[in-house]
């Protein structure tokens, strides 16, 4: 989510300093471990040499929503401590990356917690099939 | 005279099949078969498989990695020995091989041959749908098809809301969320979503995240397990696909106790496990495997084997007609291989798979050779190698 309010769990300042063909510090592969113990494709290897489609309706499957339910929650407890408190988060969020704004909103309100709206965010159909 | 409505639908009944309606086929068709589709990616050799016996042209071009203490099937082929559940499948009369068979892709890249080996059609990446999906569209399977892997399977694709089982590490969220989530694309009328959703809530329900031994439960022997549990349901999928990787073995291919042969025997424990725990589904079911192209037949200087054209097919299950090895053997002298190198395929392994389909979809073979291998010469092998 490009724009979005919520501080990367590594801190810009640090990725920047990274150097491209080092090996990267347990810090800076916290998020990239986080996809591949749920296996979430694009980061795992393919099976099948053609790779991975990019359209939702090849990929879209129980599997995927699970694992990307499962990875929004950890993401979430990810991010910096204020962010987590931050009851305006979402909105920033929202109001930064989507076209329809209102709508979306109106849906991430129903849920109870910050963790939860998190998870329903990541999971709304004008996401999936983005 | 007074009718009630029980009388009335008894009496319709009985009217409808006394005039010629077809009541007889909707009770065949009612009962729940089942297709199991293993994919061997790689390349899967048949000749390590199942070797044909005293052929003095193959044990000369393997001497190194011939298969020693073979089962005898009969006069002609053996049996790979590690393969033990695929055997007790032979001696029960539940076990086939089609052997000197392919797809018909000549050329020798994975990339082009798994395309082709899940669309069925000639020309890679034209299709975007499975040859299994486009034949359960044909047989209304809407919601039947099960993936035992991360994505969803090319093969699968043409019809919607198939399922997938493949479990993670951890616990779902709480049933609130997933509630919530589930009325969100309920508003938003995602069909598709809504119905993976109840998928979802099911999983909890049952317990079947991977937990702690998430690792071992995407194991193919217990990814079996599970489909079977799923398969026998009455109202439970009537379709799975597995996927065994790794047969891509050009160096160090080894013996009985190969590289090659660890593969052979995942796919065996797929077969083993689904027969031990299918139960009573497993005399409903066909359990077959696919691959993209066989291999040399001469090893190489690193005791491996490189990619070839024909191949075999293992079959299990209760509709086949009986254990045998199905095969018009095109033989291994130079002029009898494909190119001087290959073991040729005599038989389109398409018929196969579409002669399988006709039987557990209901479905005529025609039909199924015009819509979905588009009209394509196949064999129709049904009476050969299943029950009607």
């Amino acid at each position: 989510m490009s724009g979005a309010s919520y501080a990367y769990p590594v801190p810009e300042k640090k990725m920047d300093k990274y150097i491209l063909g080092n090996l990267a510090s347990e810090e800076l592969e916290r998020v990239r471990l986080a996809i591949r113990k749920y296996r979430l494709p694009s980061l795992i290897k393919q099976n099948n040499p053609n790779g991975y489609s990019d359209i939702s309706t090849d990929w879209l499957s129980t599997e995927l929503i699970i694992r990307r339910l499962m990875y929004a929650k950890e993401a979430f407890h990810m991010y910096k401590t204020k962010d987590q408190l931050d009851l305006k988060i979402h909105e920033k969020i929202i109001q930064t990356n989507f076209d329809n704004p209102d709508k979306i909103l109106k849906i991430v309100a129903k849920a109870k917690s910050n963790e939860e709206k998190h998870m329903i965010l990541f999971n709304l159909p004008e996401v999936l099939r983005a | 005279m007074k009718i009630s409505r029980r009388d009335f639908l008894k009496g319709t009944a009985t009217s409808l099949f006394l005039a010629g309606f077809n009541l007889p086929a909707l009770a065949t068709s009612s009962r729940k078969k089942n297709l199991v589709v293993i994919m061997l990616r790689g390349g899967m050799d048949g000749l390590c498989a199942v070797p044909v016996i005293g052929d003095k042209n193959f044990e000369k071009r393997r001497k190194n990695i011939l298969i020693e203490d073979t089962i005898k099937l009969n006069s002609d082929f053996a049996l790979h020995p590690r393969l033990i559940g695929f055997n007790k499948c032979w001696k029960e009369n539940t076990g086939s091989i089609v052997h000197a068979t392919s797809i018909p892709y000549k050329q020798r890249s994975h990339f082009e041959g798994q395309n082709l080996m899940e669309s069925g059609g000639r020309v890679p990446y034209q299709e975007k749908t499975g040859w299994v999906g486009r034949a359960m569209k044909l047989a209304n399977l809407q919601g039947d098809g099960l993936a035992l892997s991360l994505p969803m399977p090319l093969l699968l694709r043409g019809i919607p809301k198939n399922n997938n089982y493949f479990p993670t590490w951890g616990r779902l969220p709480r049933k609130d969320t997933l509630d919530l989530l589930k009325s969100i694309y309920a508003d938003s009328s995602e069909d598709e979503l809504l119905q993976m959703m109840d998928f979802i809530k099911k999983r909890k329900d049952e317990q079947m995240m991977g937990g702690t031994g998430g690792g071992d439960r995407q194991k193919n022997k217990n990814l079996a397990r599970q489909a079977a549990k799923y398969l026998r349901k009455s109202d439970g999928p009537r379709v799975a696909v597995f996927e065994v990787n790794g047969f891509d073995t050009h160096a160090a291919q080894g013996g009985v106790d190969g590289t090659h042969t660890e593969c052979l025997v995942e796919m065996d424990e797929i077969i083993n496990n689904l027969r031990d725990n299918l139960q009573e589904a497993y005399k409903d079911t066909i359990i077959l495997t696919v691959t993209e192209f066989g291999r040399t037949i001469k090893q190489n200087g690193g005791n491996g084997t490189e990619h070839g054209y024909g191949t075999a097919i293992f079959m299990a299950g209760g509709l086949l007609k009986k254990s045998q090895v199905h095969t018009d053997w095109p033989g291994l002298k130079r002029k009898e291989m494909y190119e001087g190198r290959d073991l040729n395929a005599t038989i389109d392994a398409r018929s196969v798979y579409a002669s399988a389909m006709s039987t557990v979809f209901d479905l005529d073979f025609k039909r199924i050779q015009k819509d979905v291998f588009w009209g394509e010469d196949l064999q129709n092998l049904s009476d050969k190698l299943f029950k009607a």
